[in-house]
């Protein structure tokens, strides 16, 4: 079992619903994203265009993250994916640093809100923010909780799209790994030699 | 030695005990600050997740390895008259280790738990090699410290110690596969010309010994030009490779006044002044403060613009806030005041 993720770029039209939903799901504070959508540059002007590229923790199979963790907060789990232990993580920002990727996130202070005009946290900024640790890393987790529960990943779920796929590449036969061969998808910054287990449609 | 002598000694310590004392509480506001507020006090965001506390600590374990081999060097007596400068050398040594320490505990978010480090170390990590070979190194220098060695295996341990410490610190940016511009050989050699550089500065200042001053004077000479000749080996590689990431860091690096500055400053400069100042004591001084803070602007810029060129995010910018400047300015103290209680209640060396 490797859990992995197909995002196909034709369908991607750049809208960061998951960005939000990733955000709602774990009720990220100001700043912290583990899911965003970064625009690149396509062709020459005047043919050229914005494509939207989603991003997120590619749970490599060989993340540098884990590698330089000095404390072993990072680790890579049987099923592929890659998880932070916050009870362990000092804050060295090692991992970060490690990242090809820049998709970890650094939570250094008591989250301020979105609304600190009007009296401080929400309720619900108030139940989500304490679930985050002050002074640790945090990052995507392909939703372990949802996905132990038969459930999709946030940002999967609520593609408007419907351009991310999710489910398992050592299965041949499982819809992700059937859209890899069938439409070539690739790896971001395989250079990296990170073995990356996010895949892109028409990157 | 007089009684006038003596009291002008201790009126000058008590000088340096003061000024080391004010600079350590400016730094320990500056991190009750940051322990109350978060560490979004400081210029580190997302992208950029390592500044100036981290080039501090590079630096100050740097030349504390630096001053560890210098004084394995006076031990083998290849430095002239450096042998009397010897004790000075190690406390000075081991009161940067424990400075660097400080500032790396200053610069996690999660201080008390730096003992995970010891209970769960992933040896795999050259943040683990790093934290174990500083904390070897300091017990050697104590060791070194009070014990007067038979025979060359303590110096010689000590030196490979010192080594492998900046030799780790430079394992960690070049081991690092999130960025192009620290990866490649170089940066642990540079690490280990750095930390002697400095050693040699600090020590030059320190010590007017006619004879000693004149071997630090031509040891800083060779290595001004070496520390440059590895910086344009490093960049000219970059540059004529052209691989797109490394070149953008590589490019972020020179197109900074900041870095030319440094050089400039750090290097040439004093290069300059070491050559044509004669026996100027002045102006050796300021040529060897001058290598230091050059040597510190050099790290931080290289540090900050490894990280800087995000992935798809653009190029991130890093302004150290005065908690930051505080901060550091609190550890340089902290050295400083640990050299001193050091130097009058360690005790002499017992054979």
């Amino acid at each position: 079992m490797k859990y992995g993720m197909v995002i196909d770029l034709r369908r991607c039209i750049g809208c960061n619903a998951c960005t939000v939903a990733c955000k709602q799901q774990y009720g990220n504070p100001p700043g912290i994203f583990y899911s965003h959508v970064g625009i690149t540059e396509v062709g020459k002007y005047p043919n050229a265009r914005q494509v939207p590229l989603p991003v997120l923790c590619n749970h490599c199979d060989n993340p540098p993250c884990v590698d330089v963790c000095p404390t072993g907060a990072s680790q890579k789990q049987s099923n592929g994916m890659v998880l932070i232990d916050d009870d362990k993580c000092i804050g060295c920002r090692y991992c970060m640093v490690a990242c090809p990727y820049n998709v970890r996130q650094f939570i250094g202070s008591e989250p301020k809100g979105y609304y600190p005009d009007k009296g401080g946290l929400t309720t619900y900024e108030t139940v989500a923010y304490a679930q985050h640790q002050v002074g640790t890393v945090e990052k995507c987790s392909f939703c372990a909780t949802r996905v132990a529960a038969g459930q999709l990943p946030a940002c999967v779920l609520t593609c408007v799209g419907q351009a991310r796929f999710f489910g398992d590449l050592d299965d041949p036969n499982s819809e992700v790994s059937q859209l890899i061969v069938k439409f070539d998808a690739k790896p971001l910054n395989p250079e990296a030699g990170t073995k990356p287990n996010v895949f892109y449609i028409g990157l | 030695m007089t009684t006038e002598v003596k009291s002008q000694r201790t009126s000058m310590n008590m000088t340096w005990l003061v000024a080391a004392v004010v600079l350590v509480v400016i730094g320990a506001i500056a991190w009750i600050v940051q322990l109350s507020q978060g560490m979004s006090v400081l210029g580190v965001g997302q992208i950029v997740v390592w500044g100036m506390y981290i080039a501090a600590f590079f630096t100050l374990v740097g030349l504390a390895s630096g001053l560890l081999i210098l004084a394995v060097l006076a031990d083998l007596k290849v430095i002239p008259g450096l042998w009397a400068f010897q004790r000075n050398l190690l406390i000075g040594a081991l009161a940067s280790y424990v400075a660097g320490g400080f500032m790396i505990l200053m610069d996690i978010g999660r201080p008390l738990r730096v003992l995970n480090m010891l209970f769960d170390a992933q040896f795999k990590s050259p943040f683990v090699w790093d934290f174990f070979s500083l904390a070897l190194g300091v017990i050697v220098t104590i060791v070194y410290l009070l014990v007067a060695p038979k025979g060359k295996w303590l110096p010689v341990i000590a030196g490979i110690v010192a080594g492998l410490v900046v030799i780790f610190e430079g394992w960690i940016l070049s081991m690092s596969a999130g960025s192009p511009l620290w990866s490649g050989g170089m940066m642990p050699a540079i690490f280990l010309v750095e930390g002697l550089l400095l050693a040699l500065a600090v020590t030059f200042i320190a010590n007017p010994e006619p004879i000693t001053s004149d071997w630090l004077r031509r040891g800083l000479l060779v290595l001004l030009p070496i520390i440059l000749l590895f910086n344009i080996f490093e960049f000219a590689a970059a540059l004529y490779a052209g691989d797109v990431d490394d070149l953008a860091g590589t490019n972020l690096v020179l197109a900074n006044p900041i870095f030319w500055l440094g050089i400039v400053l750090g290097v040439i400069v004093p290069f300059v002044l070491l050559i044509w100042a004669g026996r100027n004591r002045t102006i050796e001084i300021v040529a060897a403060i001058l290598i230091i803070l050059g040597e510190f602007v050099a790290k931080t810029v290289t540090l900050v613009a490894g990280q800087a060129i995000s992935f798809l995010m653009g190029t991130a910018v890093y302004k150290p806030t005065i908690v930051e400047f505080a901060g550091v300015i609190g550890i340089v103290g902290l050295a400083g005041l640990l050299f001193i209680v050091g130097n009058c209640y360690l005790p002499q060396k017992k054979a």
